[in-house]
């Protein structure tokens, strides 16, 4: 069934539609709050927390964007107001995900290193620059679509991204963190 | 990067992510300058080092398929809850309009009147009770 049909079900009360929805839609929105808190627990409470949303405002859903975007503009909501409650900060996931390098060690050991750089650098970036960066790089929004899921202004969305890469280039090339 | 170079900058992060079309004007300061074909090059390797973050995260992995049915759960429970509220909140407005009805009755000098109707209602319910399980008996052939 197409996501459009899926959806007329879904809003008409039907929640075996709902689920598949919601299910098709599930990796987007973990990875999403994934790369954002680089927490997995963080991130398995948000897309639950954004999963029960999307089942109670289902009604309300225009069909105005792709319902991926819907549950991503829910999620990046949610991520803001559990900075705010908990002033949750990133924490290192190194010992939650195994990281599959393949079999050369050094090889191995070389991407453990770049991508604890990478994580660090990340964290060091705010995390409204980081959600409207991920959005770009990651998921291919444009400007526009990025500006309405965080609610800002299209170049606050553009200066954000820019700095957000401007900053990961310089620690990836060898940089400091500030 | 020199002065001159970064007002190009810009350009070369919105045309990395497709955001601006590359111009004559762009593609040729590209050719002539190395520092602004290198800071281009420089994007596509941060490009691939990114990468690497999904590459570590394998969500395939880590999908809770139970996360979605909790959910459904959670906003279950959650209306149950409204709606025995509802209902509560239906009984305590009915049972107030009765007391307030037999409180303003009594005000008005009616109250024996609410004594013979309640001693009514306590004799003639029974009754009409067993005139209702005589009818269903009547009804079920029994």
């Amino acid at each position: 069934m197409l996501e459009a049909e899926l959806l007329v079900a879904a809003k008409s009360g039907d929640r075996k539609s709902l689920e598949t929805l919601l299910m098709d839609n599930y990796k987007i929105v973990f990875g999403y709050l994934l790369k954002l808190s680089m927490n997995e627990d963080t991130a398995r409470d948000l897309t639950q927390e954004t999963m029960t949303k999307a089942i109670v405002n289902i009604k309300n859903f225009k069909g105005e964007s792709k319902f991926a975007t819907w549950l991503i503009s829910i999620a990046s909501n949610l991520f803001k107001d559990a900075l705010k409650k908990k002033s949750r900060t990133l924490e290192n996931i190194d010992e939650k995900i195994d990281l599959d390098a393949g079999e050369d060690v050094e090889q191995t050991i070389l991407t453990r290193e770049k991508l604890a750089i990478l994580k660090n650098a990340l964290s060091i970036i705010p995390e409204e620059m980081r959600q409207a960066f991920i959005l770009k790089h990651y998921y291919n929004y444009s400007y526009e679509e990025i500006a309405l899921i965080l609610k800002c202004p299209v170049g606050t969305v553009r200066s954000r991204i820019h700095y957000s890469i401007k900053k990961l280039k310089t620690v990836l090339e060898g940089g400091a963190l500030e | 990067m020199s002065e001159c170079c970064k007002k190009y900058e810009a350009d070369l992060i919105d045309i990395y992510y497709g955001e601006l079309e590359m111009s004559d004007e762009i593609k040729t300061h590209l050719e002539e300058c190395d520092l602004c074909a290198s800071y281009l090059k420089g994007l596509e390797e941060v490009k691939s080092d990114l990468s690497l973050l999904d590459s570590d995260i394998n969500i395939d992995n880590i999908v809770d398929e139970t996360l979605i049915r909790k959910a459904f759960a959670a906003v279950d429970k959650k209306t149950e809850k409204k709606n025995r509220f509802f209902d509560l909140a239906i009984f305590l407005s009915i049972a107030a309009v009765i007391i307030a009805a037999a409180l303003m009755l009594a005000y008005k000098g009616y109250g024996i009147y609410l004594i013979y109707f309640q001693a009514a209602v306590f004799f003639l319910a029974p009754i009409g009770l067993l005139g209702v399980i005589k009818m269903r008996q009547f009804k079920e052939g029994v």
